[in-house]
């Protein structure tokens, strides 16, 4: 899957996808200075982000998972930390819709889980915005 | 990282002209540049936490909206409404501040155009 670039995004189309898309989660890439950049480090990903559109808002978690390196260096955040989080909210938003048809108990534990992440380019990524549940009001 | 094109947008449109939030906003737009807040709300009470909060609009003229419509502008007193829009020295840096009061609010908002968004720093405080 092409990952689009973090800079040139459309913030109406980050909205959409979290909140109609399969899995409410958003995989972009850092290249120049973005919006997602400043949220990086301003917050942590524990933090929730609300995002306002044409009449839709959305609240959502940031997680650099900075796997181009691309994402700035701050003290707020941890990356390794970030990374092992994004993969168990990954994880289960995929068990969630049903594709965890093995019942793996843990991420490592599921190749099929492995193709999903390969297929949705995670390791190319670094950022995943996170809809945190029951927060959009479309 | 500032933004050049947004400096050369304001040499070539404004040139030595001052500026509103207004003029700001149009640019702004412009440049499609999206906008960061992170917002603090200080509670009056005591023993009670502020209110932080972070938050991201598609543009500066959705952002406007949420600020007072009589922030950034004169007001005319006699006649109970807002009038012309105020200029801020900054916005040429793509860096200013606004401060607006009333009876019971004191706002202060801190913009600064970075890279591709606006970060803008706000705080509300409630005047006892």
């Amino acid at each position: 899957m092409e990952l689009k670039n973090a800079s040139s995004v459309p913030i109406d189309e980050v909205i959409s996808e979290l909140i109609y898309g399969e899995f409410g989660f958003v995989l972009l890439k850092a290249d120049v200075d973005s919006v997602f950049d400043k949220i990086a480090t301003n917050t942590t990903y524990q933090d929730g982000i609300r995002v306002s559109g044409e009449g839709t808002q959305v609240t959502f978690r940031l997680f650099p998972i900075n796997y181009t390196g691309n994402v700035k260096n701050n003290r707020l955040q941890n990356y390794a930390s970030a990374r092992g989080d994004a993969v168990k909210n990954v994880f289960k938003r995929w068990t969630e819709a049903g594709y965890n048809k093995r019942n793996a108990k843990k991420p490592e534990n599921s190749d099929d889980f492995f193709k999903f992440l390969e297929e949705i380019s995670f390791m190319k990524a670094d950022y995943l915005l996170l809809r945190v549940e029951g927060e959009s009001d479309d | 990282m500032k933004n050049d094109l947004y400096k050369k947008i304001i040499e070539e449109d404004f040139g030595e002209k001052s500026l509103t939030l207004l003029d700001f906003i149009k640019v702004c737009d412009t440049l499609g540049l999206t906008v960061f807040e992170h917002k603090i709300i200080r509670c009056p009470v005591k023993k009670m936490e502020n209110e932080i909060s972070n938050n991201i609009y598609s543009s500066m003229s959705q952002y406007r909206q949420t600020m007072p419509d009589w922030s950034a502008r004169e007001y005319d007193y006699d006649n109970d409404r807002a009038t012309a829009y105020l200029m801020y020295q900054g916005i040429k840096d793509g860096e200013f501040s606004i401060e607006a009061e009333n009876s019971s609010t004191y706002h202060k908002w801190i913009f600064s155009v970075v890279g591709q968004c606006v970060v803008v720093h706000y705080a509300l405080n409630f005047i006892d």
